[in-house]
């Protein structure tokens, strides 16, 4: 009840709940929703500007930009939160393991990381998708790596904060391993960080997703996704605009969303 | 002073770069390493699927991939070091030339980014912190919020709309005409850098903001007001100066940024720069190509860190006093 009151005092943070809200809510129930099958092509209505029919119009194949847009909520929703849980998972170990062993251990972490961190995301995908083949799961994995370096360091600077706690020292006295004292005793002390950080990064791989995808990195045609979308409707922009309009909007609205929870969050 | 500092500062940049050369050959043989592991066959790259075994074992020959990995690699770094980049796969042309080519497209695109975005984005930082709490610095925060989110292509995509479909103010392709002077070729990249700009100028004027702020609340800015300063003074003389250097390393640190942006840009507005030929590159896998242009970004990424590390240490006394000594 009190966070409900407190979002009152802030509508700007309700609004934004509202749309992830609903975004979630059709990247589950699209198949309910959708007027028209998202890859169901029509070829004597091609282009057609927004009507009755077709809300957001056709494309260029004639298929109904709307729901092409429903159906495509659920890939970047999926890619996006599958890269970011791997990614806060494998940067958590990292950061953990860092701040508890100290010494070579960490030195050797945090300078790989760094050099991780000195590369676009871009380049480092451009190499891993040209040997792989562009695919959903590579997509997942390439950001999930750019993403753990920036969350093992903070998880890193808030475990050095708990570690020479006399709760780590008693652990140890009473001859618990290592493993358990990362993941039993600092591990819950932080956890409140990471959900900071988990909605933080998620805004992040939200950018990330939408913009290897539009690039061609991600899912390939026909699959209905927003980034694709835009890219494919690029070359008739300027005979039908609102094919390009309706997904750049909607990954906007997605990623404005987010950031706004993600930054009344952290403060 | 500064005769006694400088073999002090000339040792500690040979050190940093050695450093950075030791890295740079740590990320060529990731490089090189990273595409021989990866699986996917490069005779049946370039022959596709349907090759006979013969002529793909014809294509490795030819191509010297027969040969044992460390000669291979020895070789193409020593043919890098010579200058003789070697052939890209898919157009037959050598590399170096055409690297050359579109590198240098790409910094005229980056240099004039970032001339635009440096003032904008610091002038933006000063004047939300001088108001702080009022309504310029919250819509300030707001923009810039706003404005550090969205990706490129899709703010791309709403100036297109806006500046060249509905208001034909500009073009909305940046392939620029052969012999077009400097003012046509700005007008070509305009929407370009708008687009471009809004991340990088949001990251600056927080940076920015964020430090002003810190420095106006401190001790030494207080004693100047009250020994009877003027404002302008006390800003332009003392916050300022300490405010400006945290805004140096944050721009060193979006170069990564901004070249992820210009892959992005060069993209959607087709214009012939090192992003774009990377991302055909990668996406015909042209191997030799694709290696060339990271280890070239990897090289132009390292070197403007170093460079910002070095404004640093020349703007900021207590650095330069410490490097000479020896601390660093």
């Amino acid at each position: 009840m009190r966070h409900v009151r407190a979002l009152r005092h802030s509508p700007g943070v309700a609004m934004a709940l509202l749309v992830l809200l609903v975004w979630v809510v059709i990247a589950v129930f699209w198949p309910q929703l959708v007027p028209y099958g998202p890859t169901e092509q029509e070829l004597t209505s091609r282009y057609e500007p927004p009507s009755a029919q077709h809300w957001l119009g056709t494309d260029n194949l004639g298929r109904d930009i709307f729901s092409r847009i429903l159906a495509g909520s659920r890939s970047v929703l999926i890619v996006s939160v599958a890269s970011t849980t791997l990614g806060v998972a494998i940067g958590t170990a990292i950061g953990l393991c860092a701040a508890f062993y100290r010494g070579k251990v960490d030195e050797l972490l945090m300078r790989s990381l760094d050099l991780l961190m000195a590369f676009p995301i871009i380049v480092i995908a451009s190499v891993v998708l040209a040997m792989l083949g562009p695919s959903r799961l590579n997509l997942v994995v390439v950001i999930a790596v750019m993403l753990a370096p920036y969350n093992a360091r903070v998880v890193r600077s808030a475990v050095l904060s708990w570690r020479d706690r006399d709760f780590v020292a008693a652990a140890r006295m009473r001859g618990e391993s290592g493993a358990f004292i990362l993941f039993r005793e600092l591990l819950p002390n932080i956890v409140g960080t990471l959900n900071v950080e988990y909605t933080l990064r998620l805004a992040l791989s939200i950018f990330a997703v939408a913009t290897l995808s539009f690039l061609g990195f991600g899912i390939q045609p026909p699959t209905p996704d927003w980034g694709l979308m835009v890219s494919e409707g690029r070359p008739f922009y300027q005979i039908a605009p609102w094919v390009v309009v309706a997904p750049a909007a909607a990954i906007a609205s997605l990623i404005v969303a987010i950031n706004v929870v993600a930054q009344k969050l952290r403060s | 002073m500064a005769g006694s500092a400088a073999p002090g500062l000339l040792r500690y940049f040979a050190k940093r770069l050695g450093v950075m050369l030791l890295l740079l050959t740590l990320v060529s043989v990731l490089i090189f390493a990273m595409v021989e592991i990866l699986p996917g066959d490069i005779g049946n790259l370039i022959l596709g699927q349907y090759a006979t075994a013969e002529n793909v074992e014809q294509v490795r020959r030819d191509l010297g991939l027969d040969r044992a990995l460390y000669v291979r690699y020895a070789d193409w770094m020593g043919g890098f070091l010579t200058g003789n980049w070697g052939d890209s796969w898919r157009l037959g042309t050598p590399i170096a030339p055409l690297i050359a080519g579109r590198l240098y497209n790409s910094l005229i695109l980056a240099s004039v980014a970032f001339t635009v975005i440096i003032p904008v984005g610091v002038a933006a930082g000063i004047a939300s912190a001088l108001r702080r709490g009022k309504l310029t610095d919250r819509v300030i925060n707001g923009v810039s919020v706003v404005s550090i989110t969205i990706p490129e292509f899709v703010s791309s995509m709403f100036l297109i709309l806006f500046f060249s479909l509905l208001l034909p103010w500009f073009p909305s392709s940046a392939r620029i005409p052969d012999g077009a002077g400097p003012l046509e070729t700005l007008w070509f990249l305009v929407l370009p850098i708008v687009a471009i700009s809004p991340v990088l100028v949001g990251y600056i004027a927080r940076t920015v903001r964020a430090s002003m702020v810190t420095e106006l609340e401190a001790d030494y800015t207080r004693t100047a007001v009250l020994k009877g300063l003027g404002f302008r003074t006390v800003i332009t003389r003392h916050v300022l100066r300490n405010a400006l250097l945290p805004a140096i390393t944050v721009i060193a640190n979006q170069i990564a940024w901004l070249i992820g942006g210009l892959v992005v840009i060069e993209n959607v507005f087709n214009y012939p720069g090192i992003g774009q030929l990377l991302l055909q590159a990668a996406l015909v896998q042209d191997v030799p190509l694709l290696e060339a242009i990271v280890l070239i970004l990897a090289a132009v990424l390292m070197l403007s860190n170093l460079a910002a590390d070095l404004l640093y240490t020349a703007f900021n006394p207590r650095v330069r006093a410490q490097v000479a000594g020896g601390a660093a």
